[in-house]
């Protein structure tokens, strides 16, 4: 938005990080309240109007615990496992543009970081990296319960990237554009990928979502931090602070995810009808537009954690590597011929 | 263990804060929003051992929901403040439990819950069971019962923040005493001079095994088993019917 | 109380075992006493003849009698498809052995192990004979009448 780069970086993306931040710290007091109603119950009630001050009592409750490092840990890789996630998920939000205008005919992104030519490549890459501290943290922790989770973490990690690479080029190649922008200004002239492209769009993007799902560990693919089976997963040694870290990054994990769903798949700020207001009116509305339909998805993915069971680690990568992959290898492929012969 | 001076570490920066002119009053602010925080989000570890983990189950579940008061039951101790322990220690159990309590950071908090946790119960004199789990941590509040009821564990859980509380306003330094010598029930047991006459006399008639008003209402004995009547010609025992 | 045994059933084990199942009248509910040495024979002829094949349970009780101790061992077998049960008591005097049926019965394992750790009822060549129940370096059997029942145990009583 601002021309010079590092100026909009700086002041762009001061703004995204305290938005996300907060609503992260917000989305553990919305799960909690959500999660509750489902189960009959109230949730917290007692800090601040419909205790939505919970989560800042929580984070000042895990600042004053003793910082305990097992005798036998891996002390550097157990001091920076928890700095990574965080950092990872608001390196993806970067490249998302959260809002968009009309002008000249031509729909440009509003509200984004970095305007990266390679952006889906980038948020690939990013998610793939994901698996590392997941790795580090389950390594260093010198547990078993730790280490058994982070090897089913980083199997999972690593074996769902694929699909979710393969659907993820559904868009790509439809818009021809590897940027975030590109595919949603695609969209924005020729229709949303979902609807645009007669089944395989939906199945893309249901095939999108349910790998982001197990990138970010919900269920139902949440063997690696299955409480009933692994303690704690791979933050069972971590106390305080540091488990706060972990855990406010699955909900931002879960929010960018959905952000960039929404980004490939249903048109980002895009809606119809915002051709001829004026600037201003479009980034708003735009910004409101993204928002709500990254919350939708972001609701449903907490719907589905409180409702589903989980999988099995063999039936996860069962259904990984015997339907999700050749699924999605079918899906491009219909995409490219779809392509080539002028339907899309 | 519990604080008793409402501080669990002190950071070398701390005096040099608290002696600082106009320090002190943020420090104190400070320590009152620390407190506030821990005592507002106290995170459960449910070492629940028997019955009373499913009193505790329903304390976490819908009509006294647990959450409210901003707790999360969390299944690793690393991330607890407080440990739950609902139901009877065994012997075997006991290093266990310990070695749990010593994997929680600090600050952490004990809760027994249920007789067994707190004294042992009717199990206090046998081979294998611990009497009380104070016999191996400290513990700060008592929740009677057997197993209590589940809002009596929310009554728990305020007791503890309350206790929190009176900690840094340092009001409150001693171990609570056991319930056994400070609550009495609400119903004497026999003998008890607060006993209503009507309710011991029903106690009486119901030990002799006489009904309501002192009526008898044994259950019958079954009647005398018949011989089976004697139909068949051919049997070998010749019995006449 | 074991309750009435298949007819067929009685008379093939009154065949086969003479000595101790009787060929006529019902069999004793409270189950039939069987030598320790025709423990084995008789739950492999239940098992593999007559489809008694869960085993459910293995008791063992202390009687300390007037001419030194006696210790009787019920087995509880079950046939699944007719629902029966069957059970039958070997009686061991003091130092009880008693030969195990892990072999015929996977879960016979943790069962032996409970009865060897409350009771020192010893089965020969089982597994993995230690106790089960109570912690490793516990000394004494604890449902044995001899032993008393607020024995302190140290450190934590």
């Amino acid at each position: 938005m601002i021309p010079n780069p590092w100026l909009n970086g700086l002041v762009v993306g001061g703004a995204v990080l305290a938005v996300l931040m907060t609503l992260g710290a917000l989305a553990s007091w919305w799960e909690r309240k959500f999660s509750a109603r489902l189960q009959g119950r109230v949730g917290t009630t007692i800090l601040g109007p419909w205790g939505i001050l919970q989560p800042f009592a929580d984070a000042a409750k895990m600042i004053q615990k003793e910082d305990l490092i097992p005798r036998d840990a891996d002390r550097v890789l157990f001091y920076i496992a928890p700095l990574f996630p965080v950092t990872l998920v608001l390196g993806l939000a970067a490249v998302i543009p959260f809002a968009g205008y009309w002008a000249d005919g031509v729909w440009h992104g509003a509200a984004m970081v970095a305007d990266v030519d390679v952006g889906v490549l980038f948020v690939l890459a990013l998610s793939g990296l994901m698996v590392f501290p997941l790795w580090m943290a389950g390594w260093a922790s010198n547990n078993k319960y730790s280490l058994l989770a982070a090897m089913r973490a980083v199997a999972q990690g690593v074996s769902y990237e694929i699909p979710m690479v393969l659907a993820a080029l559904v868009p790509v190649i439809a818009s021809g554009k590897l940027s975030v922008t590109g595919v949603i200004a695609w969209q924005a002239e020729h229709g949303w990928i979902v609807a645009r492209l007669p089944v395989v769009g939906f199945l893309a993007f249901v095939l999108f979502y349910l790998t982001s799902l197990a990138e970010a560990n919900r269920i139902p693919f949440d063997i690696p931090e299955a409480e009933s089976e692994l303690v704690g997963g791979v933050i069972t040694e971590y106390t305080g602070i540091k488990s706060g870290l972990f855990i406010l990054s699955e909900y931002l994990h879960t929010l960018v995810a959905s952000a960039v769903a929404t980004g490939m798949f249903l048109g980002g700020g895009h809606v119809p009808g915002l051709a001829g207001l004026p600037i201003w009116a479009q980034v708003v509305i735009s910004l409101a537009a993204m928002w709500f339909k990254t919350l939708a998805l972001f609701v449903s993915i907490y719907w589905i954690r409180w409702s589903w069971y989980r999988f099995r680690s063999d039936q996860l990568m069962e259904l990984c590597w015997r339907y999700l992959v050749p699924g999605g290898l079918g899906l491009v492929a219909s995409t490219a011929v779809a392509v080539s012969l002028g339907w899309v | 263990m519990a604080i008793d001076d409402g501080r669990s570490f002190e950071h070398p920066l701390y005096h040099y804060w608290e002696n600082s002119p106009g320090g002190g009053i943020g420090l104190t602010s400070l320590d009152r929003l620390l407190m506030h925080s821990a005592r507002h989000s106290l995170w459960f570890f449910p070492m629940a051992t028997s019955c009373c983990a499913i009193e505790f189950m329903t304390a976490a579940a819908s009509r006294v929901d647990l959450d409210q008061a901003g707790t999360i039951i969390r299944p690793t101790p690393r991330h607890c403040d407080v440990m739950v322990v609902a139901g009877t220690i065994t012997v075997k159990m006991a290093p266990r439990v310990k070695k749990l309590w010593d994997q929680m950071p600090e600050p952490k908090w004990a809760i027994a819950m249920g007789s067994c946790a707190i004294c042992g119960d009717f199990y206090r004199d046998i081979y294998s069971v611990v009497p009380g789990v104070d016999v191996i941590i400290p513990v700060d509040v008592y929740i009677p019962g057997c197993p209590p009821n589940a809002d009596q564990v929310m009554v728990g859980l305020q007791r503890l923040q309350d206790k929190i509380k009176l900690q840094l306003e340092g009001k409150f330094v001693e171990r609570e005493l056991r319930p056994g010598t400070m609550i009495y029930p609400k119903i004497g047991t026999h003998g008890d001079a607060r006993q209503s006459a009507e309710v011991a006399q029903a106690q009486l008639d119901g030990a002799r095994g006489l009904g309501v008003g002192g009526k008898e209402h044994r259950v019958p004995r079954p009647a005398a088993v018949q011989a089976p009547p004697e139909a068949d010609a051919t049997s070998d025992s010749g019995e006449q019917s | 109380m074991m309750g009435p045994v298949d007819p067929a059933l009685r008379d093939a084990l009154a065949k086969q075992f003479p000595d101790v199942f009787a060929a006529e009248g019902d069999l004793d509910p409270n189950g039939v006493v069987v030598p320790a040495e025709l423990h084995v024979a008789l739950a492999k002829t239940l098992k593999e003849s007559f489809g008694f094949t869960l085993y459910v349970s293995v008791i063992a009780t202390n009687f300390p009698t007037s001419d030194g101790e006696t210790y009787e061992v019920a087995t509880v077998l079950r046939n699944p498809t007719t629902a029966q049960p069957f059970w039958w008591r070997v009686r061991l005097g003091a130092d009880p052995q008693l030969a195990t049926l892990y072999p015929l019965f996977a879960g016979a394992d943790w069962q032996e192990r409970e009865q060897f750790d409350l009771l020192g009822v010893n089965f020969v060549d089982h597994p993995d004979m230690r106790r089960l129940m109570l912690s490793e370096d516990w000394e004494g059997f604890p449902l044995r009448k001899s032993y008393a029942i607020d024995t302190p145990h140290t450190p934590w009583r």
